[in-house]
């Protein structure tokens, strides 16, 4: 495929987020009213959400890229390995166990807590089945249910006793932003970014093998653990503010290789930039979908989840086609 | 000038005995050949020189200084190491990308990708090794003897004074090979101590300074390639019969037959 000038590629991915971002704050089910007192308490909250799509798409479009360096695997990502679940149930725990209103942080901390306990069974089961690119995927897919199913289970008891509303969180959504929400995975974005880049040369390397790595004055296993501790803060703090955000952490690094080529010092703003144009477009296609059918809220999440899934089987294809499903 | 001792290695992996007493010193300016059958030790062999396994018995000294006390970061700037296959092909990344990424280790601070200089540097590699036309080219693209020459390339990036390269040649042609032993020659001319393991006794004898042969775990013997690939050595160590052809003042086996001595 014949790709377009990096500039050209900026400009055409720039445009397109600023008027995504326009459009989050120019529609909603209540109008554009700037003069007004409500209007502008509309407005402010749909800057908020806008703030949170855009950031929780970046968070999850760099824990996606960190783990699929980590494990040399273009398919893995936290929501197909099971950490975004375990995420989820780690932190809602938490909720239940407070009865809906846990200490500031703990929520935070049993997602991460989750989220990598649902990344170390994935990957005990893989090395079970060997550490091929499939087999980390069918480990992934087969850990990620088991924590989709109790995910649900949890939420039921989260309605139940903490009168938390925790079903939506499911499927992700961006509606429930508040300032809170929005320092945490702005945060989580910009420390995300600083920490990834100190491990950004030993992740690529550990690409070729760990034994290249080692070779070329990168110990594996210390770049492995902290590439994979950073994904899965990052992953707790989008399932925190926004829930269970399927396939944006899949789509987002594999578009912009696709798009700007490999290697992370051109990818990497490339993959920011397309998670929270992917955000914040989810979520206006969201809120048009509500307004045409009338439903009170569609979760962004469901967005991603289904579009995604199509991107995924586009990339599946690609990859049988370009010479076998463990080559590239 | 570099000096590189192996000193009594031995070498077991669990319940089996892979390298016994191995000793012998290379220094820079030579290109030594380790020759020796499957499965007598050359790739651990190599492994250990490299600082990736550690000796049960024994020591590796570079210039005086125990290799496997050194940092990895401080053993890489001076040892590389080129494994005979790419396990991975990374994640789309460039073939100048790879071979540039090399030169990671002497970097410091908040770098994430190759230098400018150092892409330019790994263009001129691919070029000499004559895959300049593929620099641009996701590396999972390339065919194994395309991505042989690029590891090969990667290997001289690093400009460190010990070169250790595991089969450089399997996936060549006559001319890649010739093309490859030029390049690693002219390496060890600029100083470099350069190490390769092979099978390929044809080419050790036309371009080794010193022939190290294992058998079974052993050294079996050392020296420049006229006196150690003699009939009687090749006849032990591979089982084959070989004729001798004398041109030029090299001396080099021409394998015949099998000859089951072993």
């Amino acid at each position: 495929m014949k790709r377009l000038s990096i500039k050209l590629t900026y400009a055409i991915l720039l445009t397109a987020f600023l008027i995504l971002i326009v459009l989050s704050i120019l529609i909603g089910p209540l109008g554009f009213h700037p003069g007004t007192s409500i209007g502008s308490l509309v407005i402010k909250h749909r800057v908020m959400r806008t703030l949170l799509a855009l950031s929780t798409g970046g968070v999850l479009a760099l824990a996606g890229m960190l783990v699929q360096y980590s494990v040399s695997n273009p398919l893995a990502s936290p929501d197909l390995l099971g950490v975004l679940q375990g995420a989820y149930v780690g932190s809602m725990l938490a909720v239940i166990a407070y009865r809906g209103s846990p200490p500031l942080g703990l929520p935070l901390t049993a997602g991460f807590v989750g989220g990598l306990l649902a990344y170390a069974l994935t990957m005990m089961l893989a090395s079970r089945i060997g550490f091929s690119r499939a087999g980390v995927i069918l480990a992934g897919i087969t850990v990620a249910s088991l924590f989709s199913g109790v995910s649900a289970f949890i939420a039921l008891l989260a309605e139940a006793y903490a009168g938390v509303n925790a079903a939506i969180f499911l499927v992700g959504t961006f509606a429930y932003a508040t300032q809170e929400s929005v320092v945490v995975v702005l945060t989580g974005l910009v420390l995300g970014v600083i920490a990834s880049s100190l491990v950004a040369r030993g992740l690529d390397l550990i690409s070729y093998g760990d034994e290249v790595a080692l070779a070329a004055g990168y110990n594996p296993a210390i770049v492995r653990v902290v590439a994979t501790s950073i994904a899965a803060l990052l992953s707790a703090a989008s399932v925190y503010a926004s829930g269970i955000v399927y396939f944006v952490a899949l789509v987002a690094p594999n578009a912009a290789r696709i798009l700007v080529g490999g290697h992370p010092r051109i990818s990497l703003p490339v993959t920011l930039l397309l998670g929270s144009l992917i955000g914040v477009g989810a979520d206006v296609v969201s809120r048009v979908v509500a307004l045409t059918t009338g439903l009170g809220e569609v979760p962004g999440g469901l967005v991603t989840a289904i579009t995604g899934s199509i991107f995924l089987a586009y990339m599946l294809m690609r990859m049988g086609a370009g010479g076998g499903f463990d080559r590239a | 000038m570099t000096v590189l001792n192996v000193v009594n290695v031995t070498f077991s992996y669990p319940g089996r005995r892979v390298l016994e007493d191995i000793e012998f010193t290379i220094k820079g300016g030579e290109l030594a050949v380790v020759l020796g059958p499957n499965g007598s030790g050359k790739t651990t062999l190599l492994k250990i020189i490299a600082g990736l396994l550690r000796p049960d018995n024994g020591t590796v000294l570079l210039d005086g200084i125990t290799i496997h006390d050194m940092s990895i970061v401080e053993r890489a700037r001076k040892i590389v190491y080129v494994p005979s296959e790419l396990p991975l092909r990374g994640l789309g990344q460039s073939v100048a990308e790879f071979v540039a990424s090399s030169r990671y280790v002497h970097y410091r601070g908040l770098v994430i990708g190759p230098r400018r200089e150092d892409l330019e540097y790994a263009r001129k590699l691919l070029d000499m090794l004559e895959v300049g036309h593929l620099a641009n080219k996701p590396l999972y693209t390339t065919s194994s003897g395309e991505l042989q020459r690029a590891l090969i390339a990667h290997g001289l990036a690093r400009n460190a004074d010990v070169m250790i390269i595991d089969e450089p040649t399997s996936h060549q042609d006559m001319y890649g090979k010739l093309l490859i032993y030029h390049v690693l020659k002219k390496a060890a001319s600029d100083g470099k101590a350069v190490i390769v393991a092979t099978h390929d006794m044809i080419l050790a004898s036309l371009y080794a300074d010193r022939v190290i042969v294992l058998f079974n775990g052993s050294k079996v013997v050392e020296g420049d390639p006229r006196s150690v690939l003699t009939k009687d050595v090749l006849a032990k160590v591979y089982g084959v019969e070989v004729a001798l052809a004398s041109f030029n003042g090299y001396t080099v086996p021409v394998p015949l037959k099998p000859a089951r001595k072993r």
